[in-house]
């Protein structure tokens, strides 16, 4: 008897990984909230957030290590350091909201080392642009959340840009640094 | 070929007295520039963030000397994290207590210097009440002229990571919210003339 269980269970295991291996997962927008950060005219690094969050999903494979990434920000969500900045990070000189409600990232090309997610090579589209960008993926982890006892899996994802790659020029390099550090922390439920 | 060595005395005479009177000089935070950002794990799986929208304060800076002092004060109340209703919460008696506290602190007069760059801060942070030294790192010192208004200042970055339950904030430890808070405060402060 207490053989057989586990072959019963090997031979059940068998074809429902194979059939089910690509896992979605949906991001807590909550908890995926982007911040980013400037240098501001050389003296101080300044931060900012966007408060909608990350929406999207990511698909894994874990068998096979492979994945996708399908993620979209609010760009009427940015909140920086003062209302004033706000409208403006709003207007035509930043985001140009009115034009580009979104702005998105999309990869289908993750690296993982052994089961964990270390990086995704994708294409950030912002202000209309489409541009390659590798984003760092930290802290990978999945299991169970501790309380809802859903399967979650948290990262901090991590990208440096060069904003006026993307036409983004305003305040270089005198009032803000054209370089941009984007770091995104993740939680995403499986589906 | 005279003139510029009478103009580099002139100058030297006037600076040496000047500079012994007014060797220490006061710095007033820019609030808007100097707003704190802290971190902390959530349930292991994320590091989360959050920021306190007021705070002023000033550095006097002596840096023939090499010392100086750092007088701090947030507005506990001005506490925003990524939904309202946990900024409700961290204002409550779990976390901030705001209604009792509504400022934490930071004094030092204890300041660690790298040739003339500031590179640490010792000193004391009070919040909830309670008193207990911090350690804060100081990146990227550096000071000159505001490129716009022309004014003199100075920038950094300060950090420290300091367990939260110290000072007796242990809701949620470890579990939901780690103990270990990190503190980063980008500074940009203009000397008081």
């Amino acid at each position: 008897m207490t053989r057989t269980l586990p072959a019963i269970a090997l031979a059940l295991a068998i074809p429902l990984s194979a059939v089910a291996a690509d896992e979605t997962y949906v991001l807590d927008t909550a908890h995926s909230q982007p911040s980013f950060e400037v240098s501001h005219m050389g003296f101080s690094i300044q931060h900012g957030v966007f408060t909608k969050g990350a929406v999207g999903k990511v698909t894994l494979d874990r068998a096979a290590r492979k994945g996708t990434i399908d993620v979209s920000i609010d760009t009427s969500s940015v909140r920086s350091l003062t209302e004033r900045l706000d409208a403006q990070m709003k207007g035509e000189d930043f985001l140009n909201i009115a034009k580009y409600p979104t702005m998105t990232f999309k990869s289908s090309n993750l690296t993982f080392d052994g089961d964990k997610v270390v990086a995704a090579e994708g294409e950030l589209t912002l202000l209309g642009v489409t541009k390659p960008v590798t984003v760092k993926v930290a802290n990978f982890i999945c299991g169970e959340h501790p309380f809802n006892k859903k399967p979650l899996c948290g990262a901090e994802v991590t990208a440096n840009i060069k904003r006026s790659e993307w036409g983004m020029k305003y305040g270089i390099p005198k009032a803000v640094s054209d370089e941009v550090k984007i770091t995104i922390p993740v939680e995403a439920y499986r589906e | 070929m005279i003139r510029p060595h009478i103009c580099a005395a002139l100058v030297l005479m006037l600076a040496l007295p000047l500079s012994a009177v007014a060797a220490e000089e006061t710095y007033a935070l820019d609030p808007v520039h100097s707003q704190p950002t802290f971190e902390l794990q959530h349930m292991g799986f994320s590091v989360q963030r959050g920021t306190f929208g007021k705070i002023n304060g000033k550095v006097t800076i002596d840096r023939a000397e090499r010392k100086g002092s750092v007088d701090v004060s947030i507005d506990t109340t001005s506490v925003r994290s990524y939904s309202d209703r946990l900024d409700t919460h961290l204002k409550g008696e779990d976390f901030f207590n705001c209604a009792k506290y509504p400022t934490m602190s930071f004094k030092s007069s204890n300041l660690v210097f790298e040739g003339d760059k500031v590179v640490a801060v010792d000193g004391e942070l009070t919040l909830l009440g309670v008193a207990k030294p911090v350690s804060f790192k100081v990146s990227n010192f550096i000071c000159g002229e505001q490129p716009f208004n022309k004014r003199p200042m100075c920038g950094a970055e300060a950090i420290a990571t300091i367990k939260r339950s110290d000072w007796g904030m242990k809701y949620g430890v470890p579990r939901a919210a780690g103990d270990d808070v990190k503190i980063i405060l980008p500074i940009e402060a203009y000397r008081e003339q």
